[in-house]
Formats: structure tokens, C-alpha cells, sequence
């Protein structure tokens, strides 16, 4: 095990040195810096803030520079805020994007998992038809678009809950609806065919036969198989819901890290590029790594480094 | 499974707590009787006022800070921190006397001294101020930025007492007064400064000099301004805080501003046209033009007939009425409507340099150009854009009126909006949208990029005439005759030349609340919320 965790470590650390040196070349060969701007700042004016931010350094420099920093956990300051360090800027953002993430997974999960299971129980009948109906909507319509229409109906016509920005469980409560949605979808959809495969085993049909209440067989035997698939998907999901989303975190004006990370780009933030980079890798590698680890609990016939986990 | 419910359930109510314990209070709960709310549309980069690039972010400095000026209504400067000044009769040297109650938030008295260490503080080429050359017009003030000077003293800025400060030019600029009001130029307390450089970042170490201070910033989410009880005229100021807000999804603003939570607000594009017509927005001119870019090194448009034939085929009232609906003034000029020439609006004095949707003329002058060059018809054009909107609107229409008109074929390339700046700036296009903005309220500001030898002479055109009356308007200290020889000047670039088709005047739409009253709009300058007041 120990050994096994060893490894993913080293593997995990190559891999994480290879997209940053991906993204640092990346980021590089398009055009334009953080300056470029149809402002008139005078050509000294733009050189002293190149000097200032070390961009008059050869670019062999920036890099090795960026990567000595990182080592010592130091994602070093952005360039578009003088205000607040990029660690701090994580600090303080990645808790509201995981908060809200959280919260959009667990309604994802839970009401995901239940909508597949009803629907693989009356399997070609009217709930089948309601549960994917529910699930093809959630696929379909893009999150902006319901964030759109939560904020007409609930906030603009109701008026029960805020429009946007953040500060209470009331302000969570639409952006995480809006959030969840594709994912509760794909989940049911995932879930729901899962399940159908389950139930029509054979340990599954010698379980009822034997007697064994439908209910534990569903729920203790076949939904345990069936969720195998989920936690696989879990992985990148719970990494990709916890860095935030741009487009909710714009339309409901929320502080985290996702607006962060895209603005970034066409800013042409360099080191808030490379931060954005790394966080994310960092927790799609410890995830994966938590999927691969639970695979083992759901499923005790799957084993990791050769041994069975228990 | 009863057991991984209550884990669930545990979980969300652990969020639930974690997320109150580290609330504030609402937004958009009953406001204080004076609180204005609005919105900046995203985190300043920084509230130094030496170090901010951009208009949002020096809204908020200008209401911190004060400096040696201010604008009244009107645009005009009148006292801030100096109570009263001379200039010399060459106009090149400003004596500031500075009132005895000026007066930091934390109590210090503001002196001369103050300006001194801001002005070389910003003018320190390691600094990195973005817009540094805003002070380039004081004696020796660009060669120290470059390195050419390393003694600060030589510059001209000098503390002649505590409360006299005596600034000399080494050109005469009649709109210095008005520029001392610029948020660039606004001062900063050494003492604070050399203790904590990095005291403008929280609220609890910010020191300010201007009729608020910042009370609270709890960043990415909201910043307080309140009144500042050390402001020497903080009898004036009404508004007991200024709550801004940092919401960059102009929808989300305006459904705030409808539901109360908000005072005033940017309108989304989209409705824009309709706010306007139904007189929900006020609309104010700013003073940038926007403009096509003819690169003039580049066939055809080496051509000034053939460049005078794709200007007089745009037609600006369409683009500004019916694609834009911002409430944009089409312009028969270069120089936007609302800047001052010194002796007057510019615009106004200058007149019309051409007829806008001009088809017939335009035609005639495309068969000249075309003569002149040499050529049977127009070469297939490529017009790059920027990926903003506006840019993008502004490419489709022109596309579209040139190929009516002209019967020239056009293909947009949309570029990210950056990448779009690159290539312009290398030169690297044909014919391409763009805009210019002025720093301070003088024409003069906008026309030096055209001169042959600037390095923001991204359209390469070239005019000896053009660079001499330039030139000559740089150092006329009559105000009458700086002004004739700068219309002499947008003559020659537009009425002569065409090196560019201006298009509009841009403006800013404003949807407010209408019980907020009295605040100060500027065709170039930051919102003033000093005199502002919500009536009751």
C-alpha cells in the first residue's frame, strides 16, 4: 500500500511538472502580454512595468524562477492585483467555490443516484420516461440559462432570495441549483444504466429467488455494483466543481476561484495562469487518487498494488 | 443508509454554519439613510492612485483621495488641497499655496512635502506607474523615469515651505490644473508608506486624504467608503458611505438595481437602446472616439482618396442608432465631442470635415484613388478585430456599408482582444476598428499619435504640415492661437488626409436610482460623489 501510494506520488508530481511546463510554454506563444492595451502607456512607461513584474527576463529565467518558488509552495503575485498575493487569492477564494462546489455535488449525487435508481426500477415506464425526460433537460440546458431563469422567477419576481454576490446560505442557494443540474443529469443517466445491468445479473435473480427482501437486494447488493461507475466520474467532477465555475461565479457575482482562473487568460496573468494550472492539477491528481482508492471498498475484487485493500 | 443520511445531512448543516460563521452582513438589507450602492464591476487591481490604469478603480481613488485640484460641475478646476495658485507669465512655472486644514485620515496635516514624495515615489522608473507620463510635462520629470536623471531634486517639483509647492513645466500645458485632479497625480502619506508599502491593500492600514476613507474591503465581494471626519470640507459631504460592489455581469447589476440592491448600475448591452428611449438611462459623453484604422503604408490605403472613399461610405448614424443604440454621437471630426481645446469645446469649434453616408462622393473619390494607384478595382480586403463586442458590431457594419457603397469585399478576422492590440501595435493589419480615449480634458492629448515619429502612431501616417502644427501648438502659450492651430492640425489629419474614419463619440449609459442627486459626470474625469446626496 505504502508503496503503492509512494509511487502515485512521484507520478503524480512528474505529471503535475509536465503541465506546468506545457502551460508556461503555452501561455507564452500567444500573442500578447499583460500590458498590451489600447491604453497609450508610453514605451518607457511599459518597460519599467515589465522590469517591475521580471518580464524583461529571458523566459528560461521566468520559468526556473516560477518553479523555485513553487517548490517552496509560493505561487508567487499576480499581476493584474498588487493587492492581495496569489496565495492569498486561493485562500480566499477556492473555500467559496469548494463551498458552493459541495453543495452542488451533494444535490448532484443524492438526487442523481435516487433518479437513476427510480428510473432502472420502472425501467421502460412512465417514471423511466419522467426521471431521463429530467435528466435530457439537465444535459441539455446550459447552466447560464437556468442561472437566468432562477433569477427572474425566485429573486426578481418572488424576490425570496438575492440576486447575486455572497454572504449567506441564501445567497448559495441559486448558483448551487445552477450548478448541479448537468451534473445530477449525467449521474441519473450513469446511474440508471448501471443499474439495469445489475439487475439483470444472475446473483441479482438468486438473491430474490432465495428470498432476500427486494429492497436489500436493490440498495445493498445491486446499487453497490452499480455505483462503481460513479465514483469513477466522481473523480474529475468533484475536481472541476470545487475550482469553480466562471459562468456561475459571473452571473451570481461570487468571489471564487473559477472567475479567477478564465479572466486570467485574457489578462494574460502569467503567474495566475500557472496557479490556476497547478491547483487544479493538483486536486484532479488527489482525486483521482480517491477514486482509485474507493474502487477497492466498493468492489473488493479490484485490487491496487497487487493486494487486496482488505 | 439511515446512517449515511444523517452524514449527509450533518454535512450540509457543517456547511451551512461554516458559510454563516464567515458572513457578513447582506448586501441589499434596508441601507443607511445616506448609503450609495454601486457597482465597479470587479476588483480593483490596486487603490494606489500612482498605480491604477483604469476608470473603475480611479472612481473609487478619486473619492480617497484629493489632489493639488478638483473639478467643479462644469469641468472647470478649482481648489482641492491648494487653496490657491499663480502661474508665471511664461506658463511654465505653478505656485501652490495649500490649505492649513488639509488633513489625512489618520490626522497627519497634508504638506507640501507630501506632494514631493508622491510626485518622485510615482515618477521612480523601478515603480512601475502605468501612467507616469501624466507628469512627463514637469521639468526633467521623464528623464529621471528613464534613468537619464538619478537625482530626484533636478526635477521641478519643490517644497518651498510646508505649505507651498512650486511645480515648474519645461513646456506650458494650459490644462495642468485641470490634470492635477487626474487620480494618477493624487497624493499618498510618506510616513505611512515608508512604515508599510503595502498599506493601500486592506482597509484596516488604507490612509487617504479625500472626502472619504475606506472603511471596510473584503475583496472580490465589497468595499465601505465612508465620510471622512479629517476632510477639511467634511461639512459638505452628504452621503454618510458609499458602498461599491463588484459585480462584472452588467445583467446581474441592472436585476439588483430593480430590486433594490443596487443604486446605480452600467445597463447590459442588450438593453441598452430600449433604457434610453424609454429615458430609464441618462447618456454622457466620454471622450474617446472610435475610428477605423487605415494602415497607411499599405495599398490601398497609401491612397487618401480611396481612404476618404471608405470613410464618406460608412454611414455612423445607422451604426450609432441603429446597431450600437448607446446613445454614440457620430462624429465629422477626430477630436470627440466634450473636449476642450483650451479656449473652448473643440468639437465645436472645429465644425464638420465631412459628410457622413456621403455614397455618391464616396464613389467618385474610390474611381480617383483607384486611378491614382494604378489599379482596375479593389483588392479583396482582410479587416482584423478585436473580439469585443462593440468591435465586432462596429467590423459587421462597416463590412456590410462598404460592400453596399463600394462594392468591395471584406473578410473579418475576429482575434482575442489582446492578440488584436498586438498585431495593431506591430503594425501587422490593413484596415482595423479601434478606439482612443483621453487622459486629461485637452484635445492636444489625442492628436500627438499621428505625429510621424510617435510611437502610437500605429496607422503610419505621415504629414510634415501636420507634425509642424503639432509641434508649434506643444509650446503656444495663446490660448486662442494653441486652439486654431490644432483645428488647423485635424484638418489636415481628416479634411486633408483621412488617416483614419472616425466614427462616434462614445458615451456611458447610466441607469440610477432617481432619488440620487447631485452627482458630478465628466466627459474624461472619474465620477466626483463629494457633493452627492440620496434624498429622502
Amino acid at each position: 500500500m505504502i508503496t503503492y501510494l509512494a509511487r502515485r506520488a512521484v507520478m503524480s508530481l512528474v505529471t503535475l511538472w509536465v503541465i506546468i511546463t506545457l502551460t508556461f510554454v503555452l501561455m507564452h506563444a500567444v500573442p500578447g502580454d499583460p500590458f498590451t492595451s489600447d491604453a497609450r502607456v508610453s514605451p518607457q512607461a511599459m518597460a519599467n512595468l515589465r522590469a517591475y513584474y521580471g518580464l524583461d527576463q529571458p523566459l528560461v529565467v521566468q520559468y526556473a524562477r516560477y518553479l523555485g518558488r513553487l517548490v517552496r509552495l509560493d505561487l508567487g503575485r499576480s499581476i493584474k492585483s498588487e493587492v492581495r498575493d496569489i496565495n492569498r487569492m486561493i485562500a480566499d477564494g477556492l473555500p467559496v467555490s469548494a463551498l458552493l462546489g459541495l453543495e452542488a455535488l451533494l444535490l448532484a449525487v443524492t438526487a442523481g443516484v435516487a433518479l437513476g435508481i427510480v428510473a432502472a426500477l420502472g425501467h421502460d415506464r412512465g417514471l423511466d420516461y419522467l426521471s431521463m425526460g429530467v435528466a435530457i433537460i439537465g444535459i441539455s440546458v446550459p447552466s447560464f440559462i437556468l442561472a437566468t431563469l432562477l433569477i427572474h422567477l425566485l429573486a426578481v419576481k418572488l424576490e425570496v432570495l438575492p440576486v447575486g454576490t455572497w454572504g449567506t446560505w441564501r445567497h448559495t442557494v441559486m448558483p448551487a441549483l445552477a450548478l448541479a443540474l448537468a451534473p445530477l443529469a449525467y449521474v441519473a443517466r450513469l446511474v440508471r444504466s448501471s443499474m439495469l445491468d445489475e439487475l439483470s445479473q444472475d446473483y441479482v435473480k438468486a438473491a430474490l429467488a432465495r428470498g432476500l427482501p427486494r429492497s436489500r437486494v436493490i440498495l445493498g447488493h445491486a446499487l453497490r455494483n452499480a455505483l462503481l461507475p460513479v465514483a469513477t466520474v466522481l473523480g474529475p467532477l468533484t475536481a472541476g466543481v470545487l475550482t469553480g465555475s466562471f459562468v456561475i461565479e459571473n452571473i451570481f457575482a461570487i468571489p471564487g476561484i473559477g472567475k479567477l482562473f478564465v479572466l486570467s487568460i485574457s489578462d494574460r496573468d502569467y503567474p495566475l495562469i500557472l496557479s490556476g494550472a497547478v491547483v487544479y492539477s493538483v486536486l484532479l491528481l488527489a482525486m483521482n487518487l480517491l477514486v482509485d482508492l474507493t474502487y477497492g471498498i466498493l468492489d473488493p475484487r479490484i485490487r491496487i498494488a497487487g493486494r487486496r485493500l482488505r | 443508509m439511515v446512517r449515511s443520511r444523517a452524514l449527509v445531512f450533518g454535512i450540509v448543516m457543517l456547511g451551512t454554519l461554516l458559510l454563516n460563521a464567515s458572513a457578513a452582513p447582506p448586501l441589499g438589507g434596508a441601507p443607511a439613510p445616506q448609503a450609495l450602492r454601486i457597482n465597479i464591476q470587479g476588483e480593483p487591481a490596486t487603490l494606489d492612485p500612482a498605480k491604477i490604469d483604469n476608470r473603475l478603480a480611479g472612481t473609487i481613488a478619486k473619492q480617497l483621495f484629493e489632489g493639488l485640484t478638483r473639478l467643479d460641475n462644469n469641468g472647470n478646476a478649482i481648489p482641492g488641497v491648494a487653496e490657491r495658485w499663480s502661474v508665471s507669465a511664461d506658463g511654465k512655472t505653478y505656485t501652490f499655496s495649500l490649505r492649513r486644514t488639509a488633513r489625512w485620515s489618520n490626522g497627519d496635516p497634508v504638506t507640501a512635502q507630501d506632494f514631493v514624495y508622491s510626485y518622485r515615489r510615482a515618477l521612480d522608473g523601478k515603480f512601475g506607474a502605468p501612467l507616469v507620463d501624466n507628469l512627463f510635462f514637469i521639468a526633467n520629470a521623464e528623464q529621471f523615469n528613464g534613468g537619464k536623471i538619478t537625482d530626484p531634486a533636478q526635477m521641478g517639483i519643490r517644497a518651498v515651505d510646508e505649505y507651498t509647492l512650486e511645480i515648474r513645466l519645461h513646456t506650458p500645458a494650459p490644462f495642468f490644473l485641470k490634470l492635477l485632479a487626474f487620480f494618477s497625480v493624487m497624493p499618498v502619506n510618506p510616513k505611512v508608506d515608508q512604515q508599510n508599502p503595502r498599506w493601500m491593500n486592506e482597509a484596516t492600514t488604507f490612509v487617504s486624504n479625500g472626502p472619504f476613507r475606506l472603511a471596510r474591503w473584503e475583496h472580490e465581494r465589497i468595499m465601505v467608503l465612508e465620510r471622512n471626519p479629517n476632510y477639511w470640507a467634511r461639512d459638505r459631504v452628504k452621503l454618510d458611505e458609499i458602498q461599491v460592489v463588484m459585480v462584472a455581469n452588467l445583467s446581474t447589476a441592472y436585476q439588483m438595481l430593480s430590486t433594490g440592491q443596487l443604486d446605480i448600475t452600467t445597463p447590459p448591452a442588450e438593453l441598452t437602446g430600449r433604457l434610453i428611449a424609454e429615458k430609464k438611462a441618462q447618456v454622457f459623453p466620454e471622450a474617446r472616439t472610435f475610428f477605423v484604422r487605415f494602415n497607411n503604408k499599405v495599398s490601398p490605403f497609401t491612397n487618401a482618396n480611396v481612404r476618404k472613399a471608405f470613410s464618406l461610405a460608412m454611414n455612423r448614424e445607422g451604426i450609432t442608432r441603429r446597431i450600437l443604440q448607446g446613445g454614440q454621437i457620430p462624429l465629422r471630426g477626430f477630436i470627440p465631442h466634450g473636449l476642450s481645446s483650451g479656449s473652448g469645446e473643440f468639437r465645436k469649434q472645429a465644425g464638420d470635415l465631412y459628410k457622413d453616408n456621403d455614397a455618391q462622393r464616396a464613389r467618385e473619390l474610390l474611381q480617383q484613388g483607384l486611378r491614382e494607384l494604378g489599379l482596375a478595382e479593389l483588392p479583396a480586403l482582410v479587416m482584423r478585430s478585436s473580439n469585443r463586442e462593440i468591435f465586432t458590431k462596429i467590423a459587421q457594419a462597416v463590412q456590410a456599408q462598404w460592400k453596399q457603397t463600394l462594392k468591395v469585399q471584406v473578410t473579418i478576422e475576429t482575434m482575442e482582444h489582446r492578440a488584436f492590440v498586438a498585431a495593431v501595435r506591430r503594425k501587422d493589419y490593413v484596415v482595423a476598428p479601434f478606439s482612443t480615449g483621453a487622459d486629461y480634458d485637452d484635445a492636444f492629448n489625442l492628436l500627438g499619435q499621428f505625429v510621424s515619429e510617435d510611437f502610437f502612431n500605429f496607422t503610419q501616417y505621415a504629414n510634415a504640415e501636420y507634425d509642424r502644427l503639432i509641434r508649434a501648438a506643444a509650446v503656444e502659450t495663446n490660448a486662442e492661437r494653441r486652439t486654431r492651430l490644432m483645428i488647423d492640425a485635424e484638418r489636415v489629419l481628416i479634411g486633408q488626409d483621412m488617416a483614419i474614419a472616425p466614427l462616434f463619440t462614445n458615451t456611458q449609459v447610466v441607469v440610477q436610482n432617481p432619488k440620487v442627486k447631485n452627482i458630478y459626470r465628466y466627459a474624461v474625469a472619474e465620477d466626483d460623489y463629494r457633493d452627492a446626496f440620496i434624498e429622502p
